[in-house]
């Protein structure tokens, strides 16, 4: 298995290979994570194959109410058995997933869209327009990223879309300031002083030094990101202030499962430990992520 | 313009101090806490126009969205006669440039406008909601600090071992659970099956202290639980940090025990980082309130801002919005003075 893992120099200690047998437990943990971050990339992926293909699988429509078959347990017909209408419910996590996945996803990029290109400029260009631009983006950090959704729900109506935007507008902040350091960083170092007295245009400097340098924090940051898109979609459309029905979301599927929590607490417990599943899927990945970009060993 | 006002009141208190002969020990306190003014000045001179640049960015973009307010309020059915009545009556006919004005016009008379629904200002509804927010997330930030930090130490320090393994497998678990959902499955637990809880409901404070307490554990819980995870992580990742400086080495190969070795040489280094995350913490925690509120039936100002979100009522949202953000800077302000104490490096900065 040794073999798998890449070839890196840590300061002082020789390679991966090396530090695997010489620091024993400390460096078999790390490597255990390393492979966690493994399955949970195979687990996360696969969820979202299924999510994309259970149109293409033998499925009741996730939508279809059967109410003589309600609040049944697991079947032959339905694996995870039916809710208050009927309907099935492996269907609708499925499909219900495949919402979240997306508004995670929205959030997400509106994030890296505002806060990754706007710190990259004000990094580089420094200046008044930098301490003008960070103070804005101060003044958006200083709104939760939920009661900006639920401003934006106000302004919009119920709409998942607008209230996913507002997500990604509260997290652009970090993108800005983790694209702003990086910039701000690279451009004061040897090398890009030496290719701009070269003659080698601004822009190209950006994406040939700058954004090699800044792409591992930023995924990190993004799998952060993504992980708490998913937790904000099933906030906000649990308070129907995202998806609305009969469409289902993990969360809109719990708020009417919670009115028969006493009853059938299943429909309550199945759409949490998806999401529980998914957001720790993204996490672990992160974590494999920052210690495969990380250059420091045994601070973990 | 935040420079003059973090000059004058410093200013005003070196003079005070100087005057007498007898004001030394006056005077090394005023030296040491005049940066220390000079940045709450200063902060408090940036917030001002920044609540004003987020209103005014509500109000903006309110004017730009298709939704029409008058229309969710009045529902489906109504005439568009009664619609435009009603956008006459909300002032929703004019230009955005003067509905703001009145607003702030009215925010500096010492009000946040009035509620769309039956007139009432948005300050009573606010303050109706904020002594269970206040109570709620109060009570959830203890809770973690008390929890996270000490756990979190304690781990950084003996890194490595089966309870070091499991905890963090914990905390990754707890991270990647939605708060809300906690709420419910904590609400079928203990106050459904078990019955040692009293179930949803709105919070009296002004009953018996004992069973408002008892009220607020659940929501506290759920509030807490990702937080605790979060801030036990970054506390134990710095005073791993720590722990490993030479320093602390070499104290511990003089033989120092555990404690004292965490009292005086890991403890203040490795506290900025959890400090300046739970600073951050306070904010997520006010938006997640908004949701445990609504599942819980408590009335906060989150669980107020969801139900005007919902009926369209703007001013109430921009209200809470607003009163959050305030709140927020604040705690930022006071995340950098703690700062400011625990790691004089960060002075100049």
């Amino acid at each position: 298995m040794s073999s798998e893992l890449p070839l890196r120099l840590h300061p002082g200690l020789g390679t991966d290979a090396e530090v695997l047998t010489s620091a024993g437990v400390g460096t078999w943990r790390s490597f255990a994570r390393q492979r966690l971050g493994l399955v949970a990339l195979i687990v996360f992926v696969f969820i979202v194959a299924a999510t994309l293909l259970a149109p293409l699988l033998p499925l009741a429509d996730p939508n279809a109410q059967v109410l003589i078959d309600r609040l049944q347990g697991p079947t032959w017909h339905h694996w995870l058995g039916t809710d208050e209408l009927g309907r099935d419910e492996l269907a609708r996590l499925l499909a219900a997933t495949r919402i979240s996945l997306w508004a995670a996803l929205q959030a997400t990029v509106v994030g890296v869209a505002l806060g990754v290109p706007i710190g990259l400029t004000t990094g580089l260009l420094g200046g008044r327009l930098d301490g003008v631009v960070s103070r804005l983006f101060d003044a958006v950090q200083s709104m939760p990223a939920l009661m900006l959704a639920i401003a934006s729900v106000a302004v919009f109506g119920r709409q998942l879309t607008p209230a996913m935007v507002a997500v990604g507008v509260a997290f652009s902040p970090t993108f800005y300031r983790v694209s702003r350091a990086a910039a701000s960083t690279v451009s004061r170092e040897t090398y890009v002083e030496a290719s701009r007295s070269m003659g080698q245009r601004t822009t190209r400097i950006v994406f040939s030094h700058i954004i090699g340098n800044v792409a591992s924090t930023l995924i990190v940051q993004i799998s952060t990101t993504f992980a708490f898109g998913i937790l904000a979609e099933a906030a906000l459309s649990y308070l129907g202030l995202g998806v609305q029905p009969p469409a289902a979301s993990l969360g809109s599927m719990l708020t009417s499962a919670a009115i028969l929590l006493n009853t059938s607490p299943q429909l309550t417990l199945l759409p949490g430990l998806v999401i529980i599943l998914l957001a720790l899927c993204v996490s672990q990945v992160s974590n494999a992520l920052e210690y495969l970009t990380s250059d420091e060993v045994g601070v973990r | 313009m935040s420079g003059i006002s973090g000059r004058g009141p410093v200013v005003a208190l070196v003079g005070g101090a100087t005057a007498g002969r007898g004001a030394k020990p006056a005077n090394r306190f005023v030296q040491k806490a005049a940066p220390l003014l000079r940045m709450v000045a200063r902060r408090v001179g940036i917030a001002v126009p920044l609540l004003v640049l987020v209103s005014f960015s509500v109000f903006a973009i309110s004017s730009i969205s298709t939704a029409d307010p008058a229309r969710a309020i009045l529902g489906e059915g109504a005439t568009p006669q009664s619609v435009a009545q009603l956008r006459h009556q909300l002032g929703l006919d004019q230009s955005f440039l003067h509905r703001y004005w009145d607003w702030l016009s009215g925010v500096a008379h010492g009000g946040l406008g009035n509620s769309w629904y039956g007139n009432i200002p948005v300050l009573t509804k606010i303050s109706q909601g904020l002594p269970t927010t206040i109570s709620l997330v109060l009570a959830a930030m203890i809770l973690t600090a008390v929890v996270g930090i000490p756990l979190g130490l304690y781990a950084g320090m003996r890194r490595g071992g089966k309870v070091d393994t499991i905890a963090n497998s914990l905390a990754a678990i707890g991270l990647a659970m939605p708060e809300f959902w906690v709420a419910l499955v904590l609400i079928l637990l203990l106050s459904v099956k078990l019955r040692v809880l009293p179930g949803t409901g709105a919070l009296t404070l002004s009953g018996d202290p004992w069973q408002a307490a008892r009220h607020l554990i659940i929501p506290v819980v759920a509030i807490a639980l990702p937080q605790i995870c979060a801030l036990y992580r970054q506390t134990r990742a710095s005073a791993a940090i720590v722990a490993q400086q030479d320093y602390v080495r070499t104290a511990r190969a003089g033989g120092i025990s555990e404690w004292s070795l965490l009292r005086t040489r890991v403890a203040k280094n490795a506290l900025v980082a959890p400090v300046t995350l739970l600073g951050l913490q306070l904010g997520r925690m006010i938006g997640i309130a908004a949701v445990v509120e609504s599942v819980y039936g408590l009335h906060g100002i989150g669980s107020i801002a969801v139900q005007a979100a919902l009926t369209s009522d703007l001013p109430v949202v921009l209200g809470v919005v607003l009163v959050t953000a305030a709140v927020v800077m604040a705690a930022n302000l006071l995340t950098d003075i703690a700062t400011y104490y625990l790691a004089p490096k960060a002075r100049n900065s």
